[in-house]
Order: C-alpha cells, then structure tokens, then sequence
C-alpha cells in the first residue's frame, strides 16, 4: 500500500495514533451516555401537535378551569338477572367506589359513581339533593334509587347502563406521569374484590395510554438489546472473529448512544416513536462497519502477509467513498421527513436520525479504523476462499442472481414493473386512520375492556366544547343556556356522539325540581336568566357547591358541553368534529360567546389530519433529496435514478403490504417509509458504485459483476440479514405495533436489498445495449438542468387561499345535499353537433354509495343498437383513487380501462365526468370560493376557482360561476371558464323535481360553445332504493345483462 | 330409433321454449368490404358479409342465443379453394359452413342455451370464450381462429366459436369458469394460393422458402371429436385494486405438427393436432390513468416439430410465455396500449422448427376527435427477434349511430422468414361500409 493518493494519505495520517483515537472517541461516547440519565419520557397524544395548537391550549384551559384530565373507568357487569339496583350491587360499587379512591394518586376529589353522586328532585320544600346510595349503605331503598336514576338523564349510559346491568365508576389521577403504576394499583385492587356474578373490567383513556406506556417500555427495554444483540451475532457469523465484533459493537453503540445523548443534553424528550431510533441507528451504524470490515479481511486472505495497518487504510481508501455517499443520501431522506413534517416527535426522530447517520459515518471513518489496528484483527475463516481470489457460496449465489439480471433484463425489468404497478395499485386503498386500543390484540383484557365499556355506555372518547363568555354570569342568561342546548342538539346529531352533558341539562333538572312537575321537557330552561341564577344557588344551598365544578366555572363565564362518542376510530369520529366545528363556525360566528373545541376526540383529529397533510410531502421531499444527492454523487442522472428506484419500489410495496394487512397510517406507522427510504437506498448506492467501478476495468458487464458483487453482496447480504433478523426479534412482542415494526421494518431491508441486486446489473445490462455515447459537456449540463428541475419540483410554494365564509356555507350546503344509497334511473341522451345533426342514446344508471365514501357508478346503454349492452362501470374510493371497466359487448370482454382526467369528456357527450361523478356538487378541497351577484332572490352566485394548477388542469377550467337554487341548493346554471370572459362551457339544470325526499336535477344541458356542441339529459324512472344488489358493480359480471325488473319498474 | 327418439325429445324441448319464448332483443348489420393491394393494386376483397343475431328468452332464468354470419366474397383471393378448407377446419359436421354459390357461405356463429341464476350460469351450445387480456394476441386461446385476414380484424371476429358447455358460478370471493369443448376445430389456415397464405419455414414445417408449397402429398387427421375435447377451468378474484386470474387448459393442439413419409408417388405430409396442456396465471391492476395487465402462461411438454436436411421428427418441450401490457390516458385524449410479448421454448433442440424466442412488441396509439364520431388509430406489431413488422393505420368515421365507414390500411415489412415479413408483398388498404339495421 502505497498511500500516494489523497485517499490513502488522510487514512494513513489518521491511523497513526489509534490509542489516542479510541480513548478520545470512547471518552466522547461516555460524555453523550451521560447525558441518557437526563432523558424524559413523553409519551402523550398532545406531544404530537406543537404546544402553541388552538386545540393543546383549549385543551389545558379545560383541564385548568374543570380540573378535568384523562380518566380512567372500571366497569362492574352483573350476571345472572342481578342488575345494578340491587342492595348487594349497590354497596359493591360503593365498596368498590371508596377502595379505589384510597389508592395513592387518585384524585379523591374526580370520582364519581353511582355511589357518589345524588339526584336532583322536587318536594315540597324545595329542590333535593339526594345521594343515590344511603349511609350505611343498607339504608338504601333501592327502588327509589332507580326511579331517581331514570329521572337523571345526565347519569344515564354514564353512571349506569341504560339496560341496567352495569355500573361504571370514572375517576382521574392526580400526577397523569404515575398513570402506569396506578393502573396496576386499580387492578389489584378491582380483583382482590370477590363477588359472584359480576365481572370487572379496567379500561378508559388514562388507562389505556398508561398500559400502553408500560407495555412499550417493557417490550422495548427487552427487545431492543435482543436486537442489537442479534445484529452483533450476525456481525460475528460475518466475519467470525470477536475483534470485527468488537469493533462493529464500538461503531454501534458510539452512534447509538451519541445521537441519544446529545438528543437528552438538548432537552428533546422520548417521545413513543423514539424508540424506533435506537434500532434505525444500530443498523445504519452496522452497515458501514461490516462494508469496511469485508474489504479488510478479503485483502487479508488475499494476502495474509498485508501488514495491518496496510490492509486497514487500503479497505478504508475502498469504502470511504460508498459510505460517504450512503450516509450522505441517508441523511438527506431524514432531513426531507425532517422539514416536512410539522408534528415535533417526528422532526425530532428525523433530524436526530440524520445526525446518528453522521456520528456513523464519523465514527466509521475515524474510530473504526482506529479500532482495527488497535484489536489486530487476523484473517477470517469466513473469507478463507478469496485466498484463492473465488468467492464463497453467498458470494456465488448473489453473482448467480445479479448474472440472471444481467443476462435477463426485460424480464427482471418487467417483472419489477409489474410488482410496482400492482404494489401502486394496491398502495391506493392505504388510509389514514387510528384507534388507541387496537394496539393491542384483540384478546388483551384492557382492549376487550374498552369495547365492552364503550359499547355499554356512552363511551370513554371525549370530544369537549368551551363556552366562554367575556361577562362574569354571562352564560347564566336564558340566551346562553339557549345556545348550549342548540349545540347539544346539533352534537347529539352526529352519529357517533351518544351523549352530551352540560349545565343546561342540570338547570333543566333543577327547574323540573323547583316547578315540581314532570311536564318539563328533557333541557326545558326556565325562561329568565334571573330564574337561573336562582336555581343555581338554590342548588349550591341544598347540595354540594362543588358538584358544577366539572360543568361550569365559579364565576359563570366559562361552561363545558362534554360530548361522549363510543367510536375508535379516527375516521368516524372526524365526521363528528369536522360538522361540529362547521357548525360552531356557523352558529357562533356573531354572537358573545367564544366556543372552542377541546378533548380527546379534538387532539386526535388535528394529529392525524396534520399528519394526512403532511405525510406524503414527506416521503416525496426526502425520495426527491435523495435522488437530487444520488444525481450530484454519480454525476449521472441515469445512475441517480438508479439508485433511487430499489428504495422507492420499497416504500411502495410496503405501503401494499401495510393496505393488504389493514395497517393504517398513523404517526407510528408512518414511520415505516422514512425508515425504508433511509435503509433501503445504501445497498442500491454501493451496488452501482462497486459495479460502475469494476465495470471501467473489465472488458465486458458479466466479468465486472463477478469483480465486484460477492465482495459488495456479501457485505451487502450480511447487512441485511444482521438488519432483518435483528428487527424481526420486534416482531416477538406481544404488542402489535411494535410486531408492525418489526416486520416493516425487516421487509423493508430484504426487499430494498433484492431489488436493488436484481435490477442494478439489469439496468446496467440494459443500458450497455442501447448504450449511445453522450459527450461529456451535454450530460453535465443535463444533469444540472435536472437538478434544477427536481429542486423547482420539490421546492413549489403551496398556494394559499382566502375562505369567505359564506362562500363556503354556500358550497357546504351543495355539498351537503343529502343522496340516497342507491339510485336507479334512465336517461335520454341527446346530442348535437355544431351542423345541428342529433343523436340520442338511452342509458340505464345504477349508482350505490356503499360503503360511506364510496360510489360506484354502472351505466347500460341500452339504444341504440350499435352500441346496447356497452356498459361502463366506475368505482370511486372517496376520491382518492377510480377505477373504471368498460364492457364491449362485440369484443366479448371486460376491460380495465386507464382513468380519464376529470375534466374530459364523458363518454363522449359534453358532460365531464365531474360533472357527472360529483352530482352537481363542488368538492370543498377543490375550490376557493366567493359570493357573486345574483338578481334572482332565491338563488346565490356561488364562483369558484380551483386551488391549484393542478387542480384546474384536471377539471379543465379556470374558474366557473354556478346560480345555486336556494330552496333545493342545486345549481340551476354553472358556467365554466378559461382565460376568456365568455364561458366556452355552460350547464344548465333545467327542470328539478323532489322525488322521494330528494332534490333531483331531470333535465340537464350541456352546451359546450367553444365546440359548439350540446348535451341533454333526460332522466326518467328515477327511483331512489336503499339497496342495490352489489353484482351489478362487480365487474367481473359487468357483462351479464341486467334483470329486466331495472328497466321497466318505475 | 336413437335419432328418431332425439328429434322427438328436441322437437319437445323446442316446443316448450316456444310457447314461452320472447323475442328480448335482435340485431341485423351488415358490411362491405373493399381491399385492394398496394403493390399489385389487384383487388383482393370484394365482400359482402351479413350477421344477424337474436336473444330468445324463455323465462328469467332461461334464454336462447342464436347468431348467423352470411359471407359473400366476389374477389374469392382471401380465401380460395373453399371446399378444402371448410373440411380441414371445421371437421365436426355441425361447424360445416353451408356454401352459398362459388364464393358465399353461412356458417352459425353462435347458438346456445343460457341458464342463469344469480351468479351462476351455464351455457350449451356453440359459444365463444375470450380468456386472454392482452389485445391482438391471445397467449392463452381457448378457441381457435381464422387467419384468413391474418390480424386484420379484431380478435371476436376471427375467432372460431366451439360446441360445448359452459359454467360459471362463484366460489366465495372467487369466480370459477369451466368449460368441456366437444368440438374438434383447429386454426383455419390460410391453404396454398390465399392472399395470406403462411409461407414461412416456422408454419411450414421447416420448409425451406425456395420449396413450393405443393411439392408434397398433405394427409390430415383431425382430432376426435369426443376423446380429444378440450377441458378449460379459470378461477379469478379481485384482491383489492387487483384482479388475478389462474387458468387452465387441456385439449388439442390448433396448430399440426406434421410427420413426413415417402409416399408411392411424391412425400406424404400427415399433419396431426397431439394434445396440450396450458397454465397461466394473470393479473389486471390499475392506478390513475394507467392500467397494467399481465399473463404468464407455460405449456408443458408441447409437441413441436425438428427438422434435420429435410427430414421431420418430433419432441416434446415446454414453452414459457410472458405477456405484458398497459393502456395509458395520455394528455390531447391520446390512447396508448403498449405490450411486450416473451415466449421462450425451454431447452430447445437445434433443430426444432419453431424458433426458440418468440419476441413481439405491439404499440397502439388512438385518438378520437368530434365526439368520438372520428377515431384516427395506429397499430404497430414488431417481431423483436426478427425485426419484421406489421403497421396498421385506421380511419373510423361514424355519420351516424348507424353507420360506421373505415379506412384500414395494413403495412408488412421484414425478411420473407418472418412472422410479418412473409406478407411484405401483401400490403393493403381495406375501405369498410358498416350498417346496424
């Protein structure tokens, strides 16, 4: 080794004191472990949304002015006909009531059973407050004790089930950070309970957060040294020699233990998905260890006489350079995660990602050559074979592969295609969403514990709403209270909100109370703010002041509704937040109050849709840094194309494969395309280094290969399977997400690396046949001309738009108007050309929304002859993706066919397919709205532009001008427009009718004016069903005809 | 007594039908041809072809499909000699084409009995079965076909309907459809002297070019009609965005392998049709403006002729096919179907007549304009081993809903050894007049 280059030369100046270089780095390693004991842990939902969030501050007000936090709930269901109003019942949830309230952290003070709360009731003195359960609780007569209940709305599906056969006592803890602890506390205590027919169950969001806290952090704490336990095994089996397992295990736990320690020096605490970070470091770390490692002890066996110090700067000199752009590009995916998300735990995991990758490379660079000479690492068993310059079975075995892509590269080529197409198709149907509880299987108490709690009672979801008003006792006012109830109404709307409760609903007690009558409706108020205040300290007078604190501030100025949803899921309770939140926007808009939402429901909704926002943006800034790198290292947009191609195929298959197993995207899961991106593209980049090098000396492709990939494979191979298996061990929890991670995680490198082994020498191959030399100066030019490109692509402003809100109430009723699940109707086509020659076509439709979101569109021609029984069919996911068949009858198949842009024309007429797919209603993602004049009284000038290019490229239009009918909310004429000032499209509903509750447009007109050419649909027959028999949008029977009862019955 | 007893349980069965039967729906079209070539600016088609098609149904669940193709050319190049061919094609005695005259035959395109129920359904009769997803070429035919315009028309229309019957009923989540083909049908290939007579070596039997077709004795046994039916089971299912198919296929070979021998005054070419076995797997996906498509089809032990100095032996191989394609929505409502055809004959002795790759590439590129009333389309097939090709360009104007007129025009080029090359002399253009009555 001659050290003459400018490689060498660093290598062998930085080898020359390793004593000092170990020590140093050793003691840099001890400074940042330090800094580990100053780690907090934050686990919660409100760590995902940045501090200064209108929902985190809502949510801190309510718990500082209620003094309400997470709660946890323990169910008592009675077996066996017992009910809850039985005298053993009763003192059981009492018993049980004052156990749990003598555990250390519970909050005395916040829990509430039926053994601690009272009735309200009329008498003749006046207004009682009667606990529910007597002292000695003997003394109770029971059947009073339920007539009392059944006239306390407010406590019925919370305190006690409405069928009577469950109890429920909530209560919250005083320190949320001891929450675990506790929860075991609470099942201690709930089994040391022994009564006969009646079962217990501990569930409720503080217990569920806290067992999930502790299940994380004991799965963690186990699994995780198992990982890097079985990565350092592989390491040994690697090399089989305990010095490279040394080193690899200094590499490791330096960058491991450097990016955590400077991460808790900085104060960033442990957020949940942190615990990804330790195993993402340990593999990245672990690569460029076993890369540099491989090289050494080939040229050990190549040359057992290679002094140490020689082989050591050599292998370095041969690697710096791969690992250097893997790192580069590694650090380059994380930083595009980093700047495009905007929830703080995965900026944090990204940017401390990016800077372990660093420390690896530093270390690899500066430490592990260092450690080599220092341990005096002999030649390896396992690299007994390259003395003779041939490489091992696994060596052979990958070049057999990579020599199939070589010598089959349309078939490797294609067949990838096909894996990405059908993985892309696949991909499509992923969706964002997330339950708390099914984090844990569905056999674990705690889950089958919350399901069985929210499906008794009204449930243990929270959505919260404050009302403020600016006056002390501004909300004790008729006017008030009268908004409070209205909002009440509107939340008990909503499909998945089972209850709400407010201090209307005790006024409204109180007011039954004092009048002494039960012809008081449900949240009847008396009709005078000073009756209120009246009630409210007669209240205070007979029963405990404290009892409205939960429901009302002392000064009267702040109130909360708590509405209860027994849904999990995001995606159902989003339906509930998004109209409320419209129709607070709405309602409370011009009055005193200021109303805000608050809750557990509220916090998760902004979490996901900042992270349905934000997540794709992501994955596609940091795919695009990495291949704007990856074009700047090989100096080749080709190559950096390349190299980009194995990660991405892995980040869609595992997007197919998270849509194929149910796994919907959530913060934790989100993570799984980051970690792909940063794993997968350094085994593609030292493919086509090695090769791209080896092919500049050796005659032809096949002979680079056998030069370059079972040295570089096998490095490559026992990378991943060290990665692979090493991240499967997750996959022995018992918690699924962590079994999900595991296994993503694991798919991800195996798949990354099978991709980038099969299609890098296939490219090169295919690339070498069509190979047409290209000068120098033009591919640099061209190369810079494209990272100018992809940077402009990547770096687009977003557009920004005004909301005029009524506008938008306009476009929210539109989009409002109300369609049945299934409709059947026949249209009359009529088509005019611009010589004023017509053709008619007659066309049965069948559509069905099922499930919600979902719309599938069938429509049987049916005249004329030419073209009967032509049936097209179209599937719409919510938007998000369409698929469509066309059957020809004369072709005698059924065929998939590509999506049109929205704006073409639709099936020839002059109607787009949004005109026809949207119903006449304006998707509210689409436009930015405003109001325009209008002379007719009863109708609105809704304008609409689309809110990006994008978007107006693929409706075709500008802007349009539609005249809503303000009675049906259908527009009567929408115009659309380009650049021009005159509409080149006009469509005008000419005649509406109300069938069976529904507004229904039976005479459209479409004149397209720039073609001169005009549309008219005729719909008879229409008949609005609940159901549709769902073979008729299966397109595999697309082609059978349909029952003839569809066509004739009216 | 047999025949007498069948007529009376038909005549039975037809009455009965009768009294319930409608008449649900009919269609009469009819169409002319006009093709002349370039080269030799001889006209080749002169045709008129009618096809009148009816739906006869009983009940709700039973129905009658009955379809009649009546074909006059006066041209009589595409497809001369028509007694020959008619008894080499069409050997059962039901698929016998009626000739009408020198140059006009009729021949019963479809006519089967229909039983529906729900999602079940089978079929009895003569019926046709498109299982292949790719356009223009079938890696997976289960009926024969007709070449006597080589690809020229769409593939229904070329292809040979079959008695049999059909069932299809759904398994769960999975459709099944099975077939029992009891039809001895094979290719109908073009004889010595049609416009598009097969005259390279691979359909040929190896046969040098400088050898005259007619320079051997042609003997030909055509598969049984019973012992020799053709079995076809496909089991598809949608998973998700994706829809798979996996097929499979037992029955006679459509292309003969041929035996040659010494005869008493010149050689006896006997062709014979052994048995095939196919496989295939498949799978339809789409996402956005693109849809992919793909089949991977094996046949196993395939019976295929070798040809040593003349001599002609057999040996069974196993054939892989790959077939890919995808439909693309292009901006200007351009239309592109793109397909790359892989056949590969495994461990392929040097002699075998059919060549070892078979590599082809379609491209299709269609625009409409005027409201789909005009359709400008481009048809480009490129055989990638031999580099021979077919271009097809295509003028599609609709005046009314009833009338369609086309202007084709079909370009060959490549060696005289290849698949499009052999026809390089037979260049056409083909106006077509199509009326729906």
């Amino acid at each position: 080794m001659s050290g003459s280059n400018a490689g060498s030369s660093v290598f062998w100046r930085l080898t020359e004191h390793p004593i000092w270089v170990v020590s140093t780095s050793l003691l840099v390693i001890a400074w940042a472990a330090a800094g580990l004991s100053r780690l907090e842990k934050d686990t919660s939902v409100r760590a995902f949304i940045p501090t200064d969030h209108p929902s985190v501050v809502t949510e801190q007000s309510i718990e500082e002015i209620f003094g309400i936090g997470d709660a946890f709930a323990v169910a008592l269901e009675f077996h066996n006909g017992k009910t809850v109003f039985d005298g053993e019942a009763l003192a059981l949830v009492e018993e049980l009531t004052t156990a749990l309230g003598e555990i250390d952290n519970v909050n005395r003070d916040r829990i509430a059973s039926i053994g601690t709360e009272s009735s309200i009731s009329g008498s003749d003195e006046g207004v009682d407050v009667v606990p529910y359960v007597e002292d000695p609780v003997a003394d109770t007569d029971t059947v009073l004790t339920r007539e009392r209940w059944l006239e306390m709305p407010p406590h019925q599906s919370t305190l006690v089930s409405l069928d009577e056969s469950s109890a429920l006592i909530i209560f919250e803890v005083e320190d949320a950070s001891r929450a675990a602890e506790t929860y075991a506390e609470v099942l201690r205590v709930a089994h040391s309970i022994s009564y006969p027919d009646v079962t217990l169950d501990v569930a409720g969001p503080a217990a569920v957060s806290a067992y999930l806290s502790q299940r994380i952090d004991r799965d963690a704490k186990l699994l995780q040294p198992a990982v890097f336990l079985v990565v350092l095994l592989f390491v040994y089996l690697a090399f089989r020699r305990a010095g490279a397992t040394l080193c690899a295990f200094v590499i490791v736990a330096g960058t491991t233990i450097g990016a955590m320690g400077i991460m808790s020096w900085q104060g960033v605490a442990y957020y949940a998905i942190t615990n990804a970070l330790p195993v993402i470091l340990v593999s990245v770390a672990v690569a460029d260890a076993v890369h540099v490692m491989s090289h050494y002890y080939q040229l050990r066996a190549a040359d057992p006489t290679l002094p140490v110090r020689s082989a050591v700067v050599a292998s370095m000199e041969a690697t710096a350079r791969p690992i250097f752009f893997t790192s580069a590009t590694t650090i380059a995916g994380f930083c595009g995660i980093g700047l495009a998300s905007i929830m703080p735990p995965i900026s944090y995991f990204s940017w401390y990602a990016a800077l372990g990758v660093a420390m690896a490379w530093a270390f690899s660079m500066v430490t592990l050559p260092n450690a080599m000479m220092l341990l005096n690492l002999q030649p390896s068993r396992a690299f007994d074979s390259w003395r003779t310059s041939k490489p091992g079975a696994i060596g052979r075995s990958l070049l057999a592969a990579s020599r199939f892509g070589v010598r089959h590269p349309v078939v490797v080529l294609g067949a990838f295609l096909m894996l990405a197409v059908v993985a892309l198709g696949q991909a499509t149907s992923l969706r964002f969403d997330r339950s708390q509880v099914e984090n844990f299987d569905p056999d674990e108490p705690i889950r089958a514990a919350d399901e069985f709690i929210n499906s008794k009672f009204a449930g243990t979801s929270f959505l919260d709403v404050l009302v403020e008003s600016s006056d002390p006792e501004g909300l004790l006012t008729t006017e008030a209270m009268g908004q409070i109830v209205d909002l009440q109404d509107f939340m008990e709307q909503q499909e998945d909100v089972v209850l709400t409760v407010s201090i209307a609903d005790y006024l409204s007690l109180l007011h039954a109370a004092i009048e002494n009558t039960a012809a008081i409706a449900p949240r009847e108020l008396p009709d005078s703010s000073d009756a209120i205040k009246q009630y409210m300290f007669v209240y205070e007078a007979s029963g405990d002041p404290t009892d409205f604190e939960e429901e009302i501030d002392a000064s009267g100025s702040k109130a909360l509704v708590r509405g209860m949803l027994n849904t999990l899921h995001f995606s159902e309770s989003r339906k509930a937040v998004e109209a409320i939140q419209q129709h607070i926007d709405d309602t409370f808009a011009d009055s005193a109050l200021r109303v805000t939402l608050g809750g557990d429901v509220n916090t998760t909704y902004h979490w996901m849709t900042r992270l349905e926002s934000s997540h794709f943006k992501g994955v596609g800034l940091s795919l695009s840094l990495v291949l704007i790198l990856s074009v700047a290292v090989f100096r080749s947009i080709p190559l950096g194309v390349l190299a980009v191609v194995p990660v991405t195929l892995t980040v869609l298959l595992i997007y197919a494969v998270m849509a194929s197993l149910g796994i919907y995207l959530e913060p934790a899961t989100s993570m799984f395309a980051a970690i792909s991106v940063g794993l997968g593209v350094d085994f593609a980049i030292h493919l086509i280094e090695r090769l791209q090098r080896a092919r500049s000396t050796e005659p032809t492709l096949e002979r680079a290969l056998e030069l370059a990939i079972p040295l570089i494979g096998r490095a490559c191979f026992f990378n991943i399977l060290a990665l692979g298996l090493g991240f499967s061990v997750l996959m022995l929890s018992g918690l699924p997400m962590l079994q999900r991670f595991g296994g993503m995680v694991a798919l991800a490198a195996f798949a990354s690396f099978a991709a980038a082994l099969l299609i890098i020498p296939s490219w090169f191959s295919l690339s070498e046949r069509m190979a047409k030399p290209v000068p120098g100066k033009r591919r640099a030019a061209t190369t810079a001309l494209a990272l100018i490109a992809i940077a402009a692509l990547t770096a687009g402003p977003e557009l920004t738009h005004a909301e005029e809100a009524t506008a938008d109430w306009v476009a929210q009723q539109v989009a409002n108007r109300a369609e049945a699940t299934a409709t059947r109707r026949v249209i009359e086509m009529t088509l005019t050309n611009r010589r004023g020659k017509v053709r008619q076509r007659q066309a049965l439709v069948l559509k069905l929304i099922e499930p919600p979101g979902e719309r599938s569109t069938r429509i049987t021609f049916l005249e004329p002859r030419a073209i009967r029984n032509t049936s097209f069919l179209s599937h719409d996911r919510g938007g998000q993706s369409e698929s469509r068949w066309l059957y020809l009858p004369a072709t005698k198949r059924i065929r998939r066919i590509p999506s049109s842009d929205r704006g073409d024309h639709f099936l020839g007429t002059d109607f787009s397919y949004e005109d026809i797919q949207s119903d006449l209603k304006f998707d509210l993602d689409d436009y930015d709205f405003a109001l325009g004049a209008t002379a007719d009284e009863g109708a609105y000038m809704l304008l609409g532009e689309p809110r990006s290019e994008a978007i107006a490229k693929e409706l075709g239009f500008d802007r349009f001008a539609a005249t809503i009918d303000a009675v049906s909310f259908l527009p009567s004429r929408i115009e659309f427009f380009e650049s021009e000032d005159v509409p080149f499209k006009v469509v005008e509903v000419r005649k509406q009718e109300l069938i069976d509750g529904y507004w229904t447009a039976t005479e459209i007109f479409a004149d397209h004016r720039r073609n001169r050419h005009s549309t008219l649909f005729e719909y008879s027959k229409v008949m609005y069903l609940e159901e549709l028999d769902a073979q008729y949008f299966d397109p595999a029977y697309l082609e059978r005809a349909l029952p003839a009862t569809l066509l004739v019955s009216q | 007594m047999t025949r007498l007893k069948l007529m009376v349980l038909c005549g039975g069965l037809a009455t009965s039908f009768a009294e319930a039967a409608v008449l649900e729906s009919y269609d009469l079209n009819a169409k002319l041809a006009y093709a002349i070539s370039t080269e030799g600016r001889e006209q080749v088609q002169q045709a008129v072809t009618v096809e009148a098609e009816a739906t006869v149904r009983a009940s709700k669940t039973l129905l009658l499909q009955l379809g009649a193709r009546f074909s006059f050319d006066a041209a009589d190049v595409l497809r001369p000699n028509r007694d020959d061919e008619r008894i080499f094609a069409h050997a059962n005695r039901f698929n016998r084409r009626p000739a009408v005259g020198d140059s006009g035959e009729i021949e019963f395109r479809e006519l089967f009995l229909e039983w529906q129920q729900g999602e079940s359904r089978i079929r009895a009769g003569r019926q046709q079965l498109m299982w292949s997803s790719l356009d223009g070429v079938s890696l997976f035919a289960v009926n024969p076909s007709d070449f006597h315009e080589f690809v020229l028309n769409d593939e229904t229309e070329r292809q040979q309907p079959q008695w049999g019957l059909y069932f299809d009923f759904p398994v769960g989540s999975w459709r099944l459809e099975s077939a029992a083909l009891l039809d001895s049908s094979v290719h109908d290939i073009p004889d010595p002297g049609a416009w598009f007579e097969f005259t390279a070596p691979q359909f040929r039997f190896g046969a040098p070019l400088e050898q005259p077709t007619r320079a051997v004795d042609i003997e030909t046994q055509l598969p049984d009609t019973i012992k020799d039916a053709t079995y076809a089971l496909r089991a598809s299912r949608a998973l998700g965005n994706t829809r798979i198919v996996f097929a499979g296929l037992i029955g006679n070979e459509y292309e003969a392998v041929g035996d040659l021998e010494q005869g008493a005054a010149a050689p006896v070419l006997t062709r014979t049709f052994p048995r095939r076995r196919l496989a295939k797997i498949g799978l339809e996906t789409g996402a956005g403006s693109v849809v992919f498509r793909g089949e991977l089809v094996g046949q196993f032990d395939k019976v295929l002729n070798t040809r040593d100095r003349g001599d002609l032996a057999v040996t069974e191989v196993d054939v892989l096919a790959l077939g890919v394609g995808t439909d693309l929505n292009l901006p200007h409502d351009l239309f592109m179907n793109l397909q790359l055809l892989l056949e590969r004959v495994r461990d392929a002795p040097e002699a075998l007549v059919k060549p070892e790759r078979n590599d082809l590439l379609t491209v299709t590129l269609q625009r409409p304009f005027l409201y789909n009333t005009l359709v400008l389309k481009w048809r480009w097939f490129r055989d990638l081993e031999r580099g021979d090709s077919l271009s097809q360009a295509s003028l599609n104007y609709s005046p009314s809903d009833t009338m369609t007129v086309e202007l084709l025009g079909a370009w060959f080029s490549g060696s005289p050894r290849g698949r499009f090359g052999q026809f390089d002399r037979q260049d056409l253009i083909r106006l077509t007049l199509r009326y729906s009555f």
